[in-house]
């Protein structure tokens, strides 16, 4: 319903509107009560503004602008004084409250228990808030006129008293803001508060690090040394300078293009090959693997002929990064790929290391796969940016043929780059793979479908490709396989018992050479993602979510690069695994991690900085990963779909305007819907009669269209651009959700409490000594929300992913000796489990008490009965001791008479034939002790005749 | 009553049935037999009777249920308020449990089971053979349910409904010399053990008699 959408749009409605042309006063069927009430609400809107415009300019003010204000229940002065104070100070008088957040104030006497609790979190006051403030002309602190008490909050109790210290400056800070109120809107009272903060910073440091973990405390030490902050994730270039550093990241966005690029030429000339494909239907297949040799290092060194003979490897130069790339002289001296540069320099100190020249792979990698291309083929897959697969069955007759297309590829690419390539040939993908590593370097190879067992027999499991580690363990420890030839003794159900069904066959069939996989033209791109594995280094929570914010950024550009939205966002971080040292081997790398992933989905496709970024930080604050144990993060775009140009998206965060009839007649798009609205109030905005306080929104600088803009008027365009530029601030500017100029238009002491709400949900940095800013500001209040918002969700939220046994955080004993509704209130609000706090009751099981490893009646009969046959002249007095001893341990401790009776009973009864008065004594002797320990237990004594 | 307390409670009355019936401290004809843990057993027909055991009971389990009771006991008196018997059922391995976690039931799961009845079969059993194995009492006697509580909980929590019987260290210290402890039988079930016996005074019998 158009009206719905608009009811924000109108809080305190135009005053210039006119009756007739507002299509609230259209006239509406029996059917819709929702569209009813709407257009009510819209009426009663116009009817408040018309009363603001008949007002004499002399009782006019703008003290209550931007306010929007209800009224509950009975009040003094009465209701319709109270609603004409508003709207002559400027106000926004809301009649009906459909959301609480919709208004700023409520204003009542009284509010019943359940409203009072419904209202708990918002602003209430008392009708002589209203009465004071107009009568002083200026907006006095609601605070001293709460018609609610705030009650007393329990939660505090869960904090250490450190916070209790900030205490004086939150009120410092509120009668900072207070006198602010009377200077000028554009002094903003950050800045008067910049200074006590600075003073602060140093206390407040300290104090934080105090809470910090042992890792992210590590972190900080690291983070000093400002060379190495300048690389890490605390550098606001960070990311600019990772991804032009990150080799696999130009691998992957190459591989993408390439891909691309291929799809294209593929689709191009389908008509062609497709035919040749189903021709081939049980055709031998003639696949064709081709591979640079040892890429970087011939591409860095092929216009250095005199480093082709010495060992050459490719690296980032400093400390220990891995060797990413080595030649063939290089891999004489036991270098490999992955390498730490420090470990290759002790194998070979003559070993050179060149740096990664990512323009010079990339043009390389073109001429390769412009080589490919010009070959007639059927297929041409991009494996990676020095890897492509060939399917030639239709243009080649036999594996010689063959050898000479590869022989024609070879040299092509050798005078176009000067590096080699080496090539593998075989029946399918497996196969040539196979022949290409027996290949290299620089050669062909080709495996004959009837030479293939004999040649698949001598390699070892692990050659085979999707054969791990782990599976050719596996392997050798259940059926003592090491080679494939061994593999291809076992049966398939042998291997698809332990293996599972897929990959069992997967293992029967590649031991044999067979591999059913076809090369089929590139899949569409399935998700875009931003990974960071490297230098990812935080001390805080912020740093962490400062850090998110510039990563998800970066994923909305590599979205809008491929034009696509998402469903679904998956972050994924990379935790620093239980025992993993805090620096690990490589210089800022991840080390050893555990990862965590989490996603979220979102109802319709999206690619709003504002919704993700608040999706964003609900995963990484469910994940409850400890800021300095953070060792990579990574978002993907899962779910992506191509992005409708003409997709609505609503920004339900701020108020949007609507067209307006008489300007624009006709059915319109959305897009030119919202600008020529923004046009309207642009120029209603001059318009002396026009409420300034009324909140707009222009739609987000993604939402504009180019081209309308272009055909706005002249002095529109530049309005409209000013607020764009105001819009693309950096966000630490200007919390984003809000309208910058919507907010400009607030009172000041409004203005800073919308913003430090939105810097608690936008959970800014903190500003730190670390990395102070300038202009970089937030109130210390708003930093311990900040924290004890952190505090508890750590606190409550079990991991979900590392299964931790979750231990209640509340003291039982305290929580006991709390009157009973705060005692209630604790548990809600940690929302710990009755049932984990019952575990902590402690349930001591009734002790039983052993005697000679016996326990039950009947064994203990027997043990006294061989007793007594073993000494018929009567027991050793040790003996007895121990076992009256024992007997008074179960009055007291086991706590059964029962069994005490039955055994002294049978004692007696023993005796009862022979009376050896040794064992009377002995007898006695225990019944004495027994009844003892009766007396101890303050029971009467045992009846044992 | 929460699931955990009823086989408690159900067993109390048995008891209480029973001790009442044996020990003829009202006409046996106000009794039927009836048929309890696969035993027999001896159950008032009485209303007020069963009203008032009920009742009782309840309000014991209701102490129960916080585990601040050491023993619930019947004990039987003489006309001259003298204790001449008195049945212990003693609830100390009850754990203590705050009261902010009896509002629900902690699991639904109902402890009873064959062994379990086996136990209080046995216990029921004891009792009967132990009451009615006693010299019977002096005429007028009355009886009372008390419960005693836990070392460090000073009062119970309805404590307005109980009243403060008569304990003094005195008497505490004639009943332990005077009477004499006769075991009934512990009832165990899972790591909830409850210790049954029964304290007589021997010599008062004759001295009322």
């Amino acid at each position: 319903m158009a009206l719905q959408r608009k009811k924000r749009e109108h809080p305190s409605g135009n005053a210039d509107f006119n009756e007739i042309e507002d299509e609230a006063y259209e006239s509406v069927g029996f059917h819709d009560y929702g569209d009813y009430f709407e257009r009510k609400k819209r009426k009663l809107q116009n009817q408040n503004a018309a009363l603001y415009k008949d007002m004499e300019d002399s009782s006019k003010s703008n003290l209550f602008e931007g306010l929007s204000m209800a009224i509950n229940g009975y009040t003094n002065p009465s209701y319709s004084e109270l609603r004409t104070m508003i709207i002559q100070n400027g106000g926004t008088f809301v009649q009906y409250v459909d959301r609480k957040t919709s208004i700023s104030f409520l204003i009542c006497s009284f509010l019943t228990p359940s409203k009072a609790i419904q209202w708990k979190h918002h602003k209430v006051v008392t009708p002589q808030w209203i009465v004071d403030c107009v009568r002083q002309q200026k907006l006095l602190p609601w605070m001293n006129y709460r018609a609610v008490q705030p009650a007393a909050s329990q939660s505090l109790l869960a904090f250490p008293d450190a916070f209790k210290k900030y205490d004086p400056q939150v009120s410092e800070q509120l009668h900072e803001s207070s006198e602010v109120e009377g200077q000028p809107q554009d002094a903003l009272p950050s800045y008067h508060l910049e200074q006590t903060e600075t003073k602060e910073n140093k206390d407040e440091l300290s104090n934080r690090l105090d809470s910090l973990s042992r890792s992210a405390l590590h972190n900080y030490h690291l983070l000093k040394n400002p060379n190495i902050r300048k690389s890490t994730t605390q550098n606001p270039e960070f990311l600019q300078k990772f991804f032009d550093s990150s080799r696999l990241h130009h691998l992957s966005t190459w591989k993408a293009t390439l891909k691309e690029e291929i799809q294209i030429m593929t689709a191009s000339s389908s008509s062609l090959t497709s035919t040749g494909n189903i021709k081939s239907g049980n055709k031998q297949h003639y696949i064709m693997h081709v591979d640079f040799d040892c890429f970087f290092a011939s591409v860095s060194t092929r216009n250095a002929r005199e480093l082709q003979l010495k060992p050459v490897a490719v690296a980032h130069g400093i400390r220990n990064s891995e060797i990413a790339s080595c030649n063939y002289e290089a891999r004489k001296y036991g270098i490999k790929n992955g390498m730490f540069v420090s470990t290759a320099k002790s194998l070979c100190p003559s070993l050179v290391l060149v740096d990664y020249d990512f323009d010079a792979y990339e043009s390389v990698s073109r001429e390769f796969y412009s080589v490919l291309a010009d070959t007639p083929n059927d297929c041409l897959k991009v494996i990676s940016i020095d890897e492509a697969l060939l399917d030639l069955t239709t243009h080649v007759d036999s594996f010689e043929e063959c050898t000479k297309v590869a022989e024609s590829i070879r040299t092509r690419v050798r005078t176009k780059t000067n590096c080699d390539v080496s090539v593998g040939i075989g029946s399918n993908v497996l196969l040539a793979r196979l022949a290409l590593r027996k290949a290299k370097p620089h050669n062909i190879f080709y495996i004959k479908d009837e030479d293939a067992c004999e040649f698949l027999q001598c390699l070892s499991v692990q050659d085979l490709p999707g054969v791990g580690p782990s599976q050719s363990f596996k392997l050798f420890d259940l059926y003592g396989v090491k080679t494939v030839g061994d593999l291809q003794q076992i049966n398939k159900h042998g291997l698809q018992e332990t293996f599972g069904v897929n990959y069992g066959l997967h293992l029967y069939n590649i031991a044999r050479g067979v591999d059913t996989s076809h090369i089929s033209n590139e899949t569409p791109r399935r998700s875009v993602s931003v990974d960071v594995n490297w230098g990812v280094r935080f001390i805080f929570l912020e740093d962490a979510m400062d850090f998110l914010k510039r990563l998800l950024k970066e994923l909305l550009i590599r979205m809008s690069k491929c034009d696509v939205v998402l469903h679904q966002l998956q972050l994924r971080v990379l935790k620093r695994a239980e025992n993993a040292p805090f620096d690990p081997a490589k210089y800022l790398g991840a080390g050893e991690v555990t990862t965590l992933t989490k996603s979220a989905m979102f109802t319709s496709a999206t690619k709003s900085f504002d919704i993700l970024f608040r999706q964003v930080i609900n995963l990484y604050t469910s994940l409850n990963v400890d800021p300095g144990d953070v060792r990579g993060i990574g978002l993907q775009a899962l779910k992506i779909v191509k992005d409708d140009k003409n997709e609505r998206v609503f920004n339900f965060n701020a108020p949007l305007k609507t067209p307006h009839k008489q300007i624009l007649p006709g059915p319109l798009n959305e897009q030119q819907g919202q600008n020529q609205g923004n046009e309207n109030i642009e120029a209603s905005s001059t318009c002396t009669t026009f409420i300034p306080s009324t909140p707009y929104d222009l739609p987000s600088a993604s939402q504009v269209s180019p081209s309308v803009l272009a055909q706005l008027p002249q002095s529109m365009q530049g309005n409209i651009r000013r607020q764009l530029e105001l819009q693309n601030k950096r966000v630490d500017e200007i919390p984003s959700q809000l309208d910058p100029l919507f907010l400009k238009e607030l009172p000041t002491p409004i203005r800073n409490e919308v913003k430090e709400d939105h810097e608690i949900t936008i959970n800014r940095r903190l500003k730190l000594k670390s990395h102070v800013q300038p202009n970089d500001n937030i109130p210390t209040e708003t930093a311990k929300k900040i924290q004890q918002q952190d505090a508890f969700e750590k606190m409550l939220r079990p991991n979900k992913k590392v299964k931790k046994q979750y231990i209640p955080q509340v003291d039982l004993q305290v929580l006991e000796e709390l009157p009973k509704e705060i005692q209630e209130t604790v548990l809600e609000e940690t929302k710990v489990n009755r049932y984990d706090l019952a575990r902590e009751v402690k349930m001591i099981p009734n002790p039983v008490i052993t005697f000679q490893q016996k326990q039950s009646i009947n064994e203990l009969r027997e043990l006294l009965a061989r007793w007594y046959e073993k000494t018929p002249r009567g027991p050793n007095s040790r003996d007895v001791d121990y076992f009256s001893k024992y007997l008074g341990r179960v009055i007291r401790e086991e706590r059964n008479l029962l069994k005490v009776q039955a055994l002294i009973r049978w004692l007696q009864q023993l005796n009862r034939k022979d009376k050896i008065g040794a064992w009377q004594m002995a007898i006695e002797k225990t019944v004495e002790v027994v009844q003892e320990a009766c007396f101890i237990r303050q029971t009467p004594p045992l009846v044992l005749l | 009553m929460a699931a955990e307390d009823s086989y408690w409670t159900v067993k109390l009355i048995v008891c209480i049935h029973c001790i009442l019936c044996n020990r003829q401290l009202y006409p046996e004809s106000l009794f039927i037999k009836s048929r309890k843990y696969n035993t027999v057993v001896w159950q008032s027909r009485h209303p007020i009777l069963c009203n008032y055991i009920q009742d009782a009971v309840e309000a014991c389990a209701h102490e129960l249920q916080g585990g601040t009771v050491e023993c619930i006991y019947l004990s039987i008196t003489s006309k001259d308020h003298v204790e001449l018997e008195r049945y212990i059922f003693s609830a100390y391995s009850i754990p203590r449990i705050p009261d902010f976690l009896l509002e629900k039931p902690i699991s639904p799961r109902v402890p009873y089971s064959d062994s379990f009845v086996e136990s209080l079969r046995a216990a029921i059993i004891r009792v009967q053979n132990a009451t009615r194995s006693l010299e019977q009492l002096p005429e007028d006697c009355s009886w009372s349910i008390r419960l005693s509580l836990k070392e460090n909980s000073s009062r119970p929590k309805a404590w307005e409904t109980w009243y403060l019987s008569e304990h003094t260290p005195e008497t505490d210290l004639e009943r332990r010399y005077q009477n004499l402890t006769i075991p009934l039988r512990n009832i165990s079930i899972g790591p909830m053990d409850s210790e049954l016996w029964l304290e007589s005074r021997p010599d008062a019998y004759k001295m009322e008699n």
